[in-house]
């Protein structure tokens, strides 16, 4: 047990370090090396997303990144997509968690090697003007950028959507918040993951929380699961500015690609 | 305050981990490597352990379960402060999304217990 300790802090680190949720790289370590059934890893998994997420929560705000209204509202969506996600999970085949985990986790290898543009709206979605979503941000040169938001009903239906596979998953799902908030709604990559961080320990509980009543969460995986990847998480944050990002993420692009392919091998194989 | 919430949140987090670890930590001590229990899924409620554990005076186990509560119910409290933040703001849409969240939140953990 003091192995998966050892991982856990592994896996909190490298997911702090590459900006991946915890969750992505957990579940494949619990079901392939410590052959846990899935949805106990998936159990708890979400909750030490849900540790890593309230023990950031704060530096987020601080930074004056985190978009707090843009936030509430989402959190709209995540949560009920997080209900359904919850209620779907009973039926659904472990085979099948298999396979949708890897063909997600192939996703995130993609969206990894994929170029940000940094980019900014000058135009807001009515309902964006209507609750003031639109914000500035400090660009790090000691300047505040205004932004404004736009595509916020579908922002809410992809936050739905990112709520599904999170309780379905068990990973905070924070890379499909990130792309709805920078791809469809167009803010700066920054204020994206700063909200998306914010969000996803709320995300997270909305089924952690019947999870754990359902019994699913078990001490002997969560907690050093849990207390591991926020262990680590810290640890890589705090390195996180001097390491030369690029060599680490094409490494584990490919670590990545082959674990999916080995979950995805899980589930068509059972 | 948005700040104070978040540092509450923090706190939180380690209060919750330190219960983590200490029942994890007497778990080991007492009953050795579980994780074989585990590779097949078996049902079984929270309150059908919580029983057990307080019938078998498994404090341990106890105290683990307690951390994880504390855990999955920070975001909860945070979403219902932030309500109250906007509240007090005059943000009266915004407050209402807030404590719509909450109440989805309280709602899906009923919902572990039905399903």
């Amino acid at each position: 047990m003091l192995l998966l300790l050892i991982s856990s802090i592994g896996a909190g680190f490298l997911g702090s370090l590459l900006g991946l949720g915890g969750g992505l790289i957990i579940v494949p370590i619990l079901t392939l090396i410590y052959h846990v059934d899935i949805r106990y890893a998936i159990a708890a998994s979400l909750i030490s997303v849900v540790a890593t997420s309230s023990g950031a929560a704060a530096s987020y705000l601080k930074d004056s990144l985190t978009n707090l209204r843009l936030a509430v509202l989402l959190e709209i969506g995540t949560v009920l997509g997080a209900v359904v996600g919850f209620l779907i999970a009973s039926y659904v085949d472990s085979k099948v968690l298999f396979l949708l985990f890897g063909v997600l986790l192939m996703f995130s290898g993609f969206m990894m090697l994929r170029k940000r543009e940094e980019h900014r709206s000058s135009v807001n979605h009515p309902w964006a003007e209507k609750l003031k979503l639109n914000d500035v941000y400090p660009d790090g040169k000691g300047n505040l950028i205004p932004y404004k938001v736009e595509q916020v009903p579908f922002g809410l239906i992809a936050m739905f959507g990112a709520g599904i596979l999170s309780a379905l998953l068990g990973i905070g799902s924070g890379i499909f918040k990130v792309l709805a908030m920078d791809g469809a709604m167009k803010l700066p990559i920054k204020v994206s993951s700063a909200t998306s961080n914010f969000m996803i320990g709320v995300t997270a509980s909305a089924s952690a929380g019947a999870y754990f009543l359902r019994g699913d969460i078990v001490p002997e995986i969560a907690a050093p699961v849990s207390v591991g990847i926020i262990i680590g998480s810290y640890f890589g944050a705090k390195i996180m500015m001097r390491v030369p990002s690029q060599l680490i993420r094409r490494v584990f692009v490919v670590v990545i690609f082959i674990v999916s392919v080995q979950m995805i091998l899980k589930g068509w194989r059972a | 305050m948005e700040l104070r919430i978040s540092y509450l949140l923090r706190y939180g987090v380690l209060a919750s981990g330190l219960f983590l670890a200490i029942g994890w930590f007497w778990l080991w001590m007492l009953e050795g490597n579980l994780l074989d229990s585990f590779t097949s899924y078996e049902r079984k409620p929270l309150a059908q352990v919580i029983h057990h554990a307080v019938e078998t005076s498994n404090w341990a186990m106890l105290i683990s379960l307690l951390g994880l509560a504390i855990l999955v119910l920070l975001p909860v409290i945070r979403v219902l402060l932030t309500g109250v933040l906007f509240t007090v703001q005059k943000e009266k849409i915004l407050a209402g999304m807030s404590y719509f969240v909450f109440m989805v939140l309280v709602f899906s953990f009923f919902l572990g217990i039905s399903h």
